[in-house]
């Protein structure tokens, strides 16, 4: 059923009084928490569409790179030193030769080693955190909450920074310290989440049954709000892809040689006058990974909000 | 960015690491003897004759450098250069802006110029005598400090007096290693210094030369770490400011011994710490030269934007060191076997953007008169890696090459071309501060990994590279390398005043350094200096990165 407004814009139907709500519409709270979001209708937006196509773009890359590259990313080519884009390579090559493109593709890999495995991180340990703290609340919760504090307030990159100086840089370290610095985010996120939630009758009514913390949190608030945590989770996606990048930028991040873009981008980025596609094209895919996992977490966030 | 150099073994800032050249080296073509019987300075100038020759890209008339070249007296003229990661020190730094800014305050008793000449300065004339155990300089008259102060010996003795004293450390401390102690520098009237040796050393001149840069004449009162606040030399200019982090003004100086010069008035230096930023400042006309230019940078854009690139050879080399007392590399074969696998032409291009000539194994560089025609020029050959390898009892070779950031390119040339014949390097690449700290005698990492990967930059005589790098317990000898035949063919070129003999001495070290292979020289590189030669008339590279701008103008 169609209605057209003052304004003779057609909008959708409210509900008949004394009807059956629709599933997934504000009169069934609890039915569309718990029910899965909709691709279908995520997908109708087009920012949602090109995000999700970037995003499983460069993952379908960083699992299959060797059999789409069309070099070895790591062979050096003395007489092919600087060539530009062309047909031979179709990105051209770089100070050592190297074919551009085959870098470019091989690179995904690691950032999106380092990048899911810090998100999942960040977001287990804050999200958990945050859910203990927001639903058992009291001593645990301050002390919990003062320690992230502090943690929060400190510079996370130059934090990064120090500790891969000293731990040394392996793909371990970087999720280790990633994902450390997103706990408090997420964890603040979480809990207040959960604050709100714990005061819902069903936590209450589950209280009065005799429901285990354990349970009260798995089984009743967790699920209500899971789109809080999905939305942290693809947000710290894209900031942790920065991030690996930077640090590798920075030469922290991977081994010396590596096609990882943020390296490629420190490395040629002195011959960007005599080379500028040694550093255009990891950045661009930079770029559009962090794009592309901004716009599905844009989308996931209205998503929630609406509800 | 540009990655320069805080080696402290350097002689200089790294440039000439990073900054080869095409030019094959001019044989000398004087004798050393002339040197070493001290006669007139013109002779003794000549003892090095045209170690290398050099070029300029995009500015054909500034290859001589005679005279103002055609340009202006006065004016002011600024250069760019990365801000010194040591301090503004004589004594200490070992930096090439440092040592570039020092030297436009302070001068020498003998400058070294772009082709490894002795050109004389505060000393005019100099002369040994006890079988080469003692050398005199004679100094120029009527040399004044900036603030009046007359130069004489006392003041030159001090000067040297406070770089040996290991106090006050000085790098200019392994330059006189087992050559000059303290205590060996005496005044001998008003005008002449004597310097009396550990050994006989024919080559002493260029140890009290720009060659060896701490040894800038300061005054007698001078406290270490003081120049910034009163920075008075002798040299042709006046530090009038400084700031660490953004650049530093000079002036003329009106007491400058050689009347008339500078031609300038006046110089700015601007620091940058990105070269990619130095470059857009020259391009832009921002600066109008650069103090240390990166050559695979500059060198392209050589004639566009009236940017002129001055490049000179040189003697600097990036050494791959293999520690010959621990495995894998205790076994010659093996280290033969690395030697073999590479592929020095594709360094050089890779590297040096094909600037550079190829190096051999050894440590007498082509621009050294005594270096070896003899000995065969090493190649890549895989079935000779295999079958050393196999000699050797070597399955698969693997190894960890240690490097400082600057060397990164150069190892991952090495880890690519060692893949191609099966042998697995895997890379340790550390701060420059960390691989060039720690303790020196125990565990610092570039003397003490099994293999890693040391720029040095250009020095004038090929003893300042055999003394501490492969002379048995040499200071900085990384191999852990000893051989008494090399030790006493090395001693007996250094007091050697005969050219045949000093070659033949240099054959023994060569041929034993390319049979054992502690070191790997694939490539001997020089320097390059970016300037806009619609500015700038007469600003000539240098392969030590040093800066002489008493004939400088303005164009």
């Amino acid at each position: 059923m169609k209605v057209t407004d003052l304004k003779g814009a057609v909008t959708a139907a409210p509900p008949e009084r004394g009807g059956e709500p629709a599933a997934g519409t504000l009169a069934d709270p609890v039915r569309r928490a718990r029910g899965p979001l909709d691709p279908r209708r995520l997908a109708r937006h087009l920012s949602f569409a090109v995000g999700g196509f970037l995003l499983v773009g460069w993952i379908v890359v960083a699992l299959f790179w060797p059999h789409l590259a069309p070099a070895d990313p790591m062979a050096q080519h003395p007489d092919l030193r600087m060539r530009a884009p062309g047909a031979g390579h179709l990105l051209g090559t770089d100070q050592f030769g190297r074919d551009v493109l085959s870098r470019v593709l091989a690179g995904a890999r690691p950032v999106l080693e380092v990048a899911p495995l810090a998100t999942a991180l960040g977001v287990g340990v804050g999200s958990l955190l945050g859910l203990v703290c927001g639903v058992r609340r009291g001593l645990f919760d301050e002390i919990a909450m003062r320690v992230l504090d502090v943690l929060a307030v400190f510079p996370s990159l130059i934090g990064a920074v120090v500790v891969v100086a000293l731990a040394g840089r392996s793909t371990t370290t970087l999720v280790l310290v990633i994902g450390t610095f997103f706990v408090p985010i997420v964890a603040r996120s979480v809990r207040a989440a959960a604050l709100t939630e714990r005061e819902k009758p069903y936590v209450e009514a589950a209280r009065l049954r005799g429901e285990p913390f354990w349970s009260l949190l798995w089984r009743e608030v967790l699920p209500n709000i899971a789109g809080t945590v999905l939305v942290e989770a693809t947000s710290r996606l894209g900031d942790a892809v920065f991030a690996a990048s930077t640090l590798s930028f920075l030469g922290l991040g991977q081994p010396p040689g590596s096609p990882e873009w943020g390296a490629s981008v420190a490395d040629n980025r002195v011959f960007l006058q005599q080379g500028w596609w040694t550093v255009l094209f990891p950045a661009l895919a930079v770029g559009s990974l962090v794009v592309g996992v901004a716009l599905v977490a844009d989308n996931l966030r209205e998503r929630v909000a609406a509800r | 960015m540009a990655e320069f150099s805080t080696n402290p073994i350097d002689i200089s800032v790294n440039p000439t690491t990073r900054a080869p050249t095409t030019e094959h080296p001019v044989r000398a073509l004087l004798t050393r003897r002339g040197l070493f019987a001290g006669a007139g300075a013109g002779g003794l100038a000549a003892f090095l004759a045209a170690c290398g020759s050099s070029t300029s890209d995009g500015d054909p008339g500034t290859a001589a450098t005679s005279g103002t070249g055609g340009g202006k007296r006065g004016g002011v003229i600024t250069l760019g250069a990365p801000p010194p990661p040591t301090a503004l020190d004589p004594v200490t730094m070992y930096d090439g802006t440092a040592i570039a800014l020092v030297q436009l305050v302070a001068d020498y008793l003998i400058w070294l110029d772009p082709d490894f000449r002795l050109q004389p300065r505060l000393a005019t004339a100099w002369a040994s005598s006890d079988g080469g155990r003692t050398w005199s300089f004679t100094l120029r008259k009527g040399v004044v400090f900036s603030d009046g102060t007359p130069l004489d010996a006392a003041t030159v003795k001090a000067s040297f007096d406070r770089l040996l004293d290991p106090a006050n450390k000085s790098s200019a401390l392994s330059a006189f290693d087992t050559v000059l102690k303290a205590g060996g520098v005496s005044a001998s009237g008003a005008n002449t210094v004597v310097f009396r040796l550990e050994r006989p050393f024919s080559d002493f001149p260029y140890l009290v030369s720009a060659g060896n840069y701490n040894s800038a004449v300061l005054k007698a009162d001078y406290k270490v770490g003081t120049f910034p606040q009163k920075p008075i030399g002798t040299g042709p200019f006046l530090l009038t400011s400084y700031n660490v982090g953004t650049g530093a003004s000079f002036t003329r100086n009106p007491k400058y011994w050689d009347a008339g010069k500078p031609y300038l008035e006046g110089v700015k230096v601007t620091f940058r710490k990105d070269a990619q930023a130095d470059l857009l400042a020259l391009q832009s006309g921002a600066i109008d030269g650069q103090i240390l230019s990166q050559a695979d940078l500059v060198i392209p854009l050589a004639g566009s934007n009236s940017i002129a690139v001055d490049k000179v050879g040189g003697t600097g080399v990036t050494v791959l060191t293999l520690r010959v007392d621990k495995p894998p590399f205790t076994r010659k074969e093996v280290r033969q076997a690395v030697a073999y696998a590479l592929d020095r032409p594709g360094v050089l291009t890779s590297v040096y953007n094909g600037i550079g000539v190829l190096g051999n194994d050894h440590l007498i560089a082509p621009a050294f008169p005594a270096a070896p025609t003899d000995l065969p020029q090493r190649a890549k050959d895989a079935a000779k890696v295999t079958s050393l390898l196999s000699a050797a009892g070597i399955d698969h070779l693997r190894f960890t090459l240690s490097f400082d950031v600057p060397n990164k390119s150069y190892a991952l040339v090495i880890q690519d071309q060692l893949k191609r014949v099966g042998i697995t390097v895997d890379l340790d690449q550390q701060p420059s501060d960390k691989f060039y700290g720690g303790n020196q005698d125990t565990d610092t990492p570039w003397l003490f990994t099994t293999a890693n990967l040391v720029g040095w930059a250009g020095r004038p005589t090929p003893s300042q590279f055999i003394i501490p790098m492969v002379k048995s317990h040499g200071v900085w000898n990384g191999s852990k390398y000893a051989n008494p035949a090399l030790d006493a063919a090395a001693n007996a070129y250094d007091a050697a005043t005969d050219p045949a003999e000093r070659k033949k001495q240099a054959g023994i070290i060569a041929r034993a350094l390319n049979e054992d292979v502690p070191i790997i020289v694939n490539v001997w590189n020089g320097a390059a200096r970016a300037y806009r030669s619609d500015r700038i008339k007469g600003l000539r590279s240098h392969p030590s990165g040093f800066l002489d701008l008493t004939t400088v103008t303005r164009a």
